[in-house]
C-alpha cells in the first residue's frame, strides 16, 4: 500500500511539470481561444457570448481566402511529401557516404533560420536578386523577370524548400523500419522493383506520409511570414488575415473564429488525404 | 545512368534546401550592398555595422536569456516526463508521446495567439517570461522524443544490478542512469535551444517590448535594404545550425 | 543423382554415375564463384542435382553456404560461372524472373498483409484470375494447417506459424526449386522437430526440389537425401547422410557431422599402418593420415573380444547420459578414446578390452 502511494507520488513528480506545461500553456489556451471565438466585440471590448456570428462572418467573408489557403497548402504539402519521399528513399536505399551526406544536409537545414531562409529567398528571386542578376549578366534575358517574386509560385517554392527537411525525417524513419527481408521476398515472388515499392514499401509508409503531409499543410496554413515577404498582394493567406485581427483590426473573437475555421478545414483536408493514401496503398 | 540521375537529383535537393542559408552567409562577407553575382570583394564591414547598432546588444542579450532558460527548463521537465514514459507499457507510451507531440504539429501562429489571448484574459504582462513559457510548449516535445528514444534502448539490467548492489532510486539515477544518458541530455538541450533561438512568430506576439535576434531581423526587413541583415542572419544560422550539429554529434556518440 | 568437383579446373562440369545416364540435371552450377572484394566467399564450384532432390547445404557460419543459396535465388550476383535450371541459363535473371522461390531466414512476411494476402501475393502478381488465386490460397492454407489464422496479420502469429506462412507463400508458386535459408534457426527444439516432420511430408506430397541451408548436421541428416558439406567457401563433400557420417572425406567433415576418435597412422602404397598396432588395405595418397572411428562403433569389454581390431585400455571417466553411457578410455599407447555404449555396468578405473571392426573405420589425410 505504501509502495503504491510512493510510486504514485513519484509519477506526479516526474510527470507533473510536463503535464502542467502541456495543460496550462497548450490545451488551456486553445480551449480559451475556442471559447473566445464565440464572444462578440463592442467598442473594442470583448463581451462574453455564445454567438455563432463570428463563424457566419468568417464563412461569408473569408470562404475564398480559406479555399485559396487550403489549395496552396495542399499543393505545398503534396509537392513536399513527394520530393521528401524520393530523398528519404535515396538516403535509405543508397546508404553509404552519399546517403550520410543527404541525411546530414537534411538534419542541418532542419534547424535554424526560418526567417533568414525566407528573406534569403526574397533576395534570390528579387528583381536585383541572384537569379535575375545572373541571367542578365549571362545575357540570357534582357530584362529581369519580375514574376519570380511576389507570386503564389514564390510562396510554394520558399515553403517547399523550408519544409522539405521536416518531411524527409519521418519518411526516412518509416523506411528504416521496413524489413529488408520482406523486400527480397517480394522480389522472389515476382515483384519488379516498382512492384516492390508499391506493395512492400509504400503501404508501410502511410502513417509517415500522412504525418509529413499534415505537418507541411498545417505549417503552411498557419504561416503569415512567407506570404507577407514573398507572396505579394495577390497571395494573401489566412495567416495574414488572422494576424491582422490581432494588429490593426483588433478583433480577437473574429480572429479566433478564423483560426478554428482554418484548422477544421485543414483537419478535413488532411483526413481526406490520409484516407486516400490508405485506400490507394492498401494491401489487396 | 540511373545512378547519375539520382545523384544529380539528390544534389539538386540539397542545394535547394541549403542555398538560402549559404547565400546569406556568403553575402554577409560581400563588399557590395546588393546581393548579386559576381561578388566584388570580401569585407567584415556588415558585422561592424551590426555591432554598432543601438538595438543589437539588447536583442542579443534577450535571445541569450530566453534560449538559455528554455534549454535548461525544457530539458529538465522533458527528461522527467521521458523517464516516466519509458516505464509505461508500449501502447500507453505511444499515446503519451503523441499527446506531448501535439504542440509540434500546431502552427506557431495559432499557439502564439491562443497563449496571448489567455495571458490577456488572466492579466499577465508580456515580457521575456511569457516568451520563455510559450517556448517551453514547442521545445519540450523534442526533448521528450529524443530522451525517451534513448531510454527505450537503455538496458534495464543495469538499473536492476545497481539496485541489487545496494543503490537507492536516486543513487541509481545519479551514478548509473544520468552518466549514461548525459550526452543525450546535452543533445536534447541544444536542440531545444536551437528551436528557441530561431523562433520568430511566438516571440513576436509575446515579447511585448524589446527584441530578440529574429525580431530584429524582422524590424530590419521593414526598414529597407540594410546589408548588415546578412551578418545578423549568419549569426542566427551559425548559432542554431552549430547547436544542432553539436547535438547530433553528441547523440550519435553512443552508436 | 549428383556430381561435384572443386579446385582450380572447376569450369568443366563433371557428371558421374546415375546423373550422366539420366541426361540433363534439373539444376547445374558450373564454375560458380563469389568474391567480395579481396575475400573469396565461394570458390569456383560445380554442382548438379536432380528433380525431386531434397538437398542440404551444410557448414559452419561463414562457410559460404548462404551466399551459394542466394546466388541460386538471384539475390547475389555471381563473380564467375553459370547457373542453369531445367536447361535454361538463369545466371543473369533477376529474382522475380527465376523459377525459384525462397523461404527467408527471418521470413520477411509483409506486416501489412493478412496471412491469406501474404500467401496469395505472388499469384496475384502473375495476374491469375481472382477465383483461381483464392482457391489455391485456401488449398495452401489447408496444407500448412493455418485455417484458423488466415485473416490475421503475421504479427499475431507465433514463430512456428510465421514459418509456415513463409513456406506456403513460396510453395504456392510451384517453384522448380524451393530454397530455404536456415528455415528452423529461430525456433526452439520441439517446434523445430515438428516442423521438420512437416517439411519432409510436404516434400513427399509436392514432389518438388528443395534446397536448404543449415549449420545443424542432425537437421541435414534428418531431412536431406543429399548433403553438400562446405568449409571456408569450398564444397568438401557431397553424399547421403550415411556417406558423410560413416565415410567423411576429411578431418573437418568427420568432426563437423559428429563425434569422432582419431588414431595417427601412415600410408605407404595401398596400406595404412597404425604404429605398434595393425595395418589394413586402404588405397590413397601416401603420407601421414588419421584413422577415424565413431564413439558408438567402439566396443568395450566382452563385445570387443570378437572385434577385428583390438586394444587394451583403462576407463578414466564415466558419464551417464540416460539411454547410453559415455566412457573415456585411455588406450595403452597413450591415445584417449570416447566410447558410447548401452552397457552401464563398467566403472572408472577398470582395465578393459577396446575394439572395432574394419568396416566402421575411415581414413582421412592428417
Amino acid at each position: 500500500m505504501t509502495g503504491r502511494i510512493r510510486a504514485s507520488w513519484r509519477s506526479v513528480a516526474l510527470m507533473g511539470p510536463a503535464a502542467a506545461v502541456l495543460g496550462f500553456l497548450f490545451l488551456l489556451p486553445l480551449v480559451w481561444f475556442l471559447v473566445v471565438s464565440f464572444y462578440r466585440v463592442q467598442l473594442f471590448q470583448m463581451i462574453p457570448d455564445a454567438s455563432l456570428a463570428n463563424y457566419t462572418k468568417v464563412l461569408a467573408d473569408y470562404a475564398g481566402p480559406i479555399a485559396f489557403t487550403a489549395a496552396i497548402a495542399a499543393a505545398i504539402a503534396a509537392i513536399t511529401t513527394v520530393l521528401a519521399f524520393v530523398v528519404a528513399h535515396m538516403i535509405w536505399a543508397r546508404g553509404g557516404a552519399f546517403g550520410a551526406f543527404l541525411l546530414g544536409a537534411t538534419l542541418l537545414t532542419l534547424f535554424g533560420g526560418y526567417l533568414v531562409k525566407i528573406y534569403a529567398w526574397r533576395t534570390i528571386l528579387g528583381r536585383e536578386g541572384v537569379i535575375n542578376s545572373t541571367l542578365v549578366g549571362l545575357g540570357l534575358v534582357k530584362q529581369p523577370i519580375d514574376a519570380l517574386l511576389y507570386s503564389p509560385t514564390a510562396v510554394v517554392l520558399v515553403l517547399v524548400s523550408y519544409l522539405l527537411p521536416f518531411a524527409i525525417l519521418p519518411l526516412y524513419g518509416a523506411l528504416r523500419a521496413v524489413d529488408p527481408v520482406s523486400i527480397e521476398a517480394a522480389r522472389d515472388l515476382g515483384a519488379t522493383p516498382a512492384g516492390v515499392l508499391r506493395d512492400a514499401v509504400l503501404p508501410l509508409c502511410v502513417p509517415a506520409l500522412a504525418t509529413s503531409f499534415a505537418l507541411c499543410f498545417l505549417l503552411t496554413a498557419g504561416d503569415f511570414v512567407t506570404p507577407r515577404l514573398v507572396g505579394g498582394t495577390q497571395t494573401f493567406m489566412m495567416g495574414n488575415f488572422i494576424e491582422s485581427q490581432f494588429g490593426l483590426r483588433m478583433n480577437v473573437p473574429l480572429g479566433a473564429a478564423m483560426t478554428f475555421t482554418t484548422l477544421v478545414t485543414s483537419v478535413c483536408v488532411i483526413g481526406a488525404a490520409w484516407a486516400g493514401l490508405r485506400h490507394f496503398l492498401r494491401a489487396k | 545512368m540511373r545512378k547519375i540521375l539520382s545523384t544529380a537529383f539528390g544534389l539538386a535537393i540539397v542545394a535547394f534546401m541549403l542555398a538560402p542559408l549559404a547565400l546569406v552567409v556568403l553575402f554577409s562577407f560581400g563588399k557590395s550592398a546588393l546581393m548579386t553575382f559576381p561578388m566584388t570583394g570580401l569585407t567584415l564591414d556588415w558585422y561592424r555595422a551590426l555591432l554598432s547598432r543601438d538595438d543589437f546588444a539588447g536583442a542579443l542579450a534577450n535571445s541569450l536569456i530566453i534560449t538559455g532558460t528554455v534549454g535548461l527548463v525544457a530539458t529538465a521537465i522533458g527528461t522527467l516526463a521521458a523517464m516516466f514514459i519509458a516505464r509505461l507499457r508500449p501502447a500507453r507510451s505511444a499515446t503519451a508521446i503523441f499527446l506531448f507531440g501535439l504542440p509540434m504539429m500546431m502552427p506557431p501562429l495559432v499557439l502564439a495567439l491562443a497563449i496571448l489571448s489567455l495571458f490577456a484574459m488572466v492579466g499577465v504582462k508580456l515580457s521575456l517570461v511569457t516568451v520563455i513559457l510559450a517556448h517551453l510548449t514547442f521545445t519540450m516535445p523534442f526533448v521528450i522524443l529524443i530522451v525517451s528514444a534513448r531510454l527505450r534502448d537503455f538496458n534495464p539490467a543495469m538499473v536492476d544490478s545497481a539496485r541489487d548492489l545496494g543503490a537507492g532510486p536516486w543513487t541509481v539515477f545519479r551514478t548509473v542512469t544520468f552518466p549514461i544518458i548525459r550526452p543525450t541530455l546535452f543533445g536534447a538541450a541544444l536542440i531545444a535551444m536551437s528551436l528557441s533561438l530561431d523562433d520568430f512568430v511566438i516571440t513576436f506576439f509575446l515579447i511585448g517590448g524589446g527584441n530578440t535576434l529574429p525580431t530584429l531581423v524582422w524590424g530590419m526587413l521593414r526598414t529597407g535594404i540594410d546589408p548588415s541583415i546578412n551578418a545578423l542572419g549568419t549569426l542566427i544560422v551559425t548559432f542554431t545550425v552549430g547547436a544542432a550539429a553539436l547535438a547530433l554529434w553528441l547523440t550519435r556518440q553512443r552508436a | 543423382m549428383m556430381a561435384m568437383k572443386h579446385g582450380p579446373h572447376a569450369f568443366e562440369p563433371v557428371l558421374t554415375g546415375a546423373m550422366a545416364m539420366n541426361g540433363t540435371p534439373l539444376v547445374r552450377l558450373s564454375g560458380l564463384a563469389k568474391d567480395y572484394g579481396e575475400v573469396r566467399a565461394v570458390h569456383p564450384l560445380d554442382l548438379a542435382f536432380e528433380d525431386g532432390d531434397f538437398l542440404a547445404i551444410l557448414g559452419p557460419s561463414g562457410c559460404g553456404k548462404t551466399t551459394l543459396l542466394r546466388m541460386l535465388g538471384g539475390f547475389v550476383e555471381p563473380s564467375a560461372g553459370r547457373i542453369e535450371i531445367a536447361g535454361q541459363d538463369v545466371t543473369a535473371l533477376a529474382p522475380e524472373k527465376r523459377p525459384t522461390n525462397m523461404v527467408f531466414q527471418g521470413y520477411g512476411l509483409f506486416p501489412h498483409m493478412s496471412v491469406r494476402q501474404n500467401i496469395g501475393y505472388g499469384l496475384r502478381l502473375r495476374g491469375l484470375p481472382r477465383a483461381e488465386v483464392d482457391a489455391r490460397v485456401e488449398e495452401m492454407i489447408a496444407l500448412v494447417r493455418l485455417e484458423a489464422f488466415a485473416a490475421r496479420p503475421p504479427s499475431a502469429l507465433s514463430g512456428g506459424q510465421q514459418q509456415r506462412v513463409a513456406l506456403a507463400r513460396a510453395l504456392i508458386m510451384k517453384p522448380k526449386v524451393l530454397l530455404l535459408d536456415e528455415p528452423f534457426a529461430a525456433l526452439d527444439l520441439k517446434l523445430r522437430q515438428a516442423l521438420q516432420d512437416e517439411l519432409r511430408a510436404l516434400h513427399r506430397k509436392t514432389g518438388g526440389t528443395f534446397v536448404f541451408v543449415t549449420h545443424d548436421q542432425t537437421e541435414a541428416m534428418a531431412l536431406a537425401n543429399r548433403i553438400v558439406v562446405m568449409e571456408k567457401g569450398r564444397v568438401v563433400q557431397v553424399g547421403s547422410a550415411e556417406d558423410i557420417y560413416l565415410r567423411p572425406a576429411s578431418h573437418f567433415v568427420s568432426t563437423f557431422v559428429g563425434e569422432a576418435n582419431f588414431l595417427a597412422a601412415t600410408r605407404a602404397g595401398d596400406t595404412v599402418a597404425i604404429a605398434g598396432a595393425f595395418s589394413f588395405h586402404a588405397p590413397g595418397a601416401p603420407g601421414q593420415v588419421e584413422v577415424g572411428i565413431r564413439p558408438e562403433r567402439v566396443r568395450l569389454g566382452a563385445a570387443a573380444e570378437t572385434a577385428e581390431h583390438r586394444f587394451r585400455g583403462r576407463i578414466t571417466d564415466r558419464l551417464f547420459l540416460g539411454a547410453q553411457v559415455q566412457y573415456t578410455v585411455a588406450l595403452d599407447g597413450g591415445a584417449a578414446f570416447t566410447a558410447v555404449s548401452g552397457d552401464a555396468a563398467l566403472a572408472a578405473g577398470q582395465d578393459i578390452a577396446v575394439g572395432w571392426n574394419g568396416a566402421d573405420q575411415w581414413v582421412v589425410a592428417q
